[in-house]
């Protein structure tokens, strides 16, 4: 288990924007989560107001009950702040989008396994889908802080709905990445999937894919599974799940991974329609929250 | 000025600093939420329910959140007791509170051989017996038929010294009746409630929303039905009832204490916030001293039926 410290905070909310439809950025002062966080770390926060001087009982200020994670997007150690992006999907983030500055969220982290390194010399594809592109902002910020390697051997493929939804893409071209993007729609970039725009990449420029990282809705990281399989390219997944503790107890954000003597990215041979509580020694399960996020390409079984 | 009040509790020969217990399956080791949370402020901690073999638990997705709760379907998924005795038991005899270990299995060889396994290990107080887990088929439903409950209890008693505490399910018609027949069979107390058997469905694909269909309920959304369970319970039995269900504050613990509760078991609250047991043992504390109760023993079953001729008139 990492030996980061893991920290508790009321962190005061320093804004909470809407930079695309139903997109939010929001940036929460938290210094001590913010100095130990790194690229991949994620963050378990809870939308509603707890704090102690409401007197509704505990659990209607608990309403949603869970903790939603979220990708820490963006980090400024000298404030003490680090941002996150989000979209309205459901009842958390519905509420986590009305907060106001000066309002305090309470989070925990930094959680979770992080990125390997973008290394001087290894140039790297970032295929973000949707949200899915917060932990790469981290990613290409470490990367320019660090001396050796450069966020100009980076190239991110940015893929969503729709034009508006891709508005960070701004921020990497800031830094010197490459930026290709792809809408469903076509408002903007390349009319159709991202993953279309690995397989161009590729195919054009093999040199500047020698690494890749993926994080987005699964049938787009189980593609880029297949692509970097077929070129024989090493690379890392950023997964999510529902998950009630974020710090490995609860057992219930798990990713089926190919259990050891299977072919890689092998389908565990019970994953699917197992009896419940059925021994198998072909399956294994990871935690998403201490195993993950983060995970070595072809070990998860999407 | 008020004085500090008594918060121990005796579960059998037991005595717990506080009547708050971490909930098996909610604290893992112990050691995960250790590094950030002080285990001493804890009457207690149950840990996750150990198998005879390292277990792989159930098909992802393993839990959905509901109105007020959540749903969970897990299936066990535990490092196995050699696993437990070698690697958790260490840091485990090293915390300052009571430590009971969570036993379950398929057949009743399986708990036997844990508790077997654990019984020669220092450090623990108490073993809970997991007889009703609703995510695992074939012979975890101990705790549905008040005679094979009672033969597992008398089994596991006739080959241990420690404290046995049965864990019982809610899935029945009279819990009751189950807890009289494990008591009768030498439980030193009974916990109750583990989860109610539920079940959510997403419309747009018509999918479940648990891989293994149905799971378990828990949270604020079942504290009521536990409350019920303990109180019918605690009539029933002489031996502690331990309160499992939605606790999140210590006016909730207070609640399961006047029903007839001895200590309390804070679950779901733990993932919503790591130091929900402290906080509950605290404004437990603080709700007593305001309260002008000397000993929380004093609150256990104090509650106040109306009798009969003071009821208003209700058509039902």
């Amino acid at each position: 288990m990492s030996t980061i410290p893991i920290c508790q905070y009321d962190a005061e909310i320093l804004a909470n924007r809407e930079i695309g439809p139903g997109l939010y950025w929001i940036d929460l002062l938290a210094p001590e989560i913010t100095r130990h966080a790194l690229p991949g770390h994620f963050v378990h926060l809870i939308a509603s107001d707890v704090s102690e001087d409401s007197s509704r009982q505990t659990w209607l200020r608990h309403t949603p009950l869970l903790r939603r994670p979220f990708s820490i997007a963006e980090r400024d150690p000298e404030r003490g702040v680090f941002g996150l992006i989000y979209r309205i999907v459901g009842g958390g983030t519905e509420i986590l989008a009305t907060r106001r500055h000066g309002e305090k969220v309470d989070v925990l982290g930094p959680l979770g396994r992080t990125f390997e390194p973008v290394r001087p010399g290894r140039p790297v594809v970032m295929v973000a889908g949707g949200v899915g592109v917060a932990p790469f902002l981290s990613l290409v910020q470490e990367t320019a802080r660090d001396r050796r390697a450069r966020a100009a051997d980076m190239t991110i493929l940015f893929g969503a709905a729709t034009a508006g939804l891709l508005s960070s893409e701004e921020k990497f071209r800031e830094y010197g990445v490459d930026v290709r993007l792809a809408t469903d729609d076509g408002t903007t970039g390349h009319h159709g999937l991202v993953t279309d725009l690995l397989e161009q990449e590729l195919a054009s420029s093999p040199r500047r894919c020698a690494y890749l990282y993926a994080c987005g809705p699964t049938p787009m990281m189980r593609r880029c599974q297949e692509i970097a399989r077929e070129a024989g390219i090493d690379g890392q997944v950023s997964l999510e799940g529902i998950m009630p503790c974020g710090v490995g107890v609860c057992m219930a954000c798990v990713v089926a991974c190919a259990a050891p003597g299977l072919a890689p990215g092998a389908a565990p041979g019970t994953a699917q329609g197992a009896a419940p509580g059925e021994r198998s020694s072909s399956r294994r399960y990871e935690r998403v929250c201490v195993a993950g996020p983060v995970f070595d390409m072809q070990e998860v079984v999407l | 000025m008020t004085t500090q009040p008594d918060l121990t509790v005796n579960i059998g020969a037991l005595e717990l600093r506080n009547p708050v217990l971490a909930a098996s399956g909610t604290f893992g080791y112990g050691s995960e939420y250790g590094r950030f949370v002080d285990l001493s402020d804890f009457g207690g901690i149950v840990t996750k329910t150990l198998t005879p073999e390292p277990w792989p638990g159930n098909p992802p997705p393993r839990a959905a959140e509901t109105a007020a709760g959540m749903l969970n379907s897990i299936g066990l998924q535990n490092v196995g007791v050699e696993a437990f005795i070698r690697d958790k038991m260490p840091y485990l005899r090293n915390v300052d509170t009571a430590l009971i270990v969570n036993v379950g299995g398929g057949p009743v060889e399986e708990f036997v051989y844990v508790t077997e396994r654990l019984s020669d290990c220092e450090g623990i107080d108490a073993l809970e017996i997991n007889m009703s887990c609703p995510n695992v088929s074939g012979g975890m439903d101990f705790s549905t038929d008040p005679r094979r409950a009672a033969e597992l209890v008398s089994t596991l008693r006739s080959i241990t010294e420690l404290p046995l505490i049965a864990k019982l399910t809610p899935n029945v018609t009279d819990i009751a009746e189950i807890a009289r027949s494990v008591e009768e069979a030498g439980a030193d107390a009974v916990s109750a409630i583990n989860t109610l058997r539920g079940m959510a469905v997403d419309i747009r694909t018509r999918r479940p929303m648990l891989g293994a269909v149905t799971g378990g309920l828990s949270g604020p959304a079942i504290k009521p039905v536990a409350v019920a369970a303990v109180y019918r319970i605690a009539s029933r039995v002489s031996v502690p009832v331990i309160g499992i269900g939605g606790i999140m504050s210590g006016e909730d613990a207070v609640e399961f204490l006047v029903a007839g509760a001895t200590a309390v078991q804070v679950g779901t609250a733990t993932f919503v916030e790591p130091r929900a047991g402290p906080s509950v043992a605290r404004t437990l504390a603080e709700w007593c001293a305001v309260s002008e109760v000397h000993s929380v023993r004093s609150l256990i079953g104090s509650i106040q039926i109306p009798s009969p001729e003071d009821a208003p008139c209700h058509p039902s």
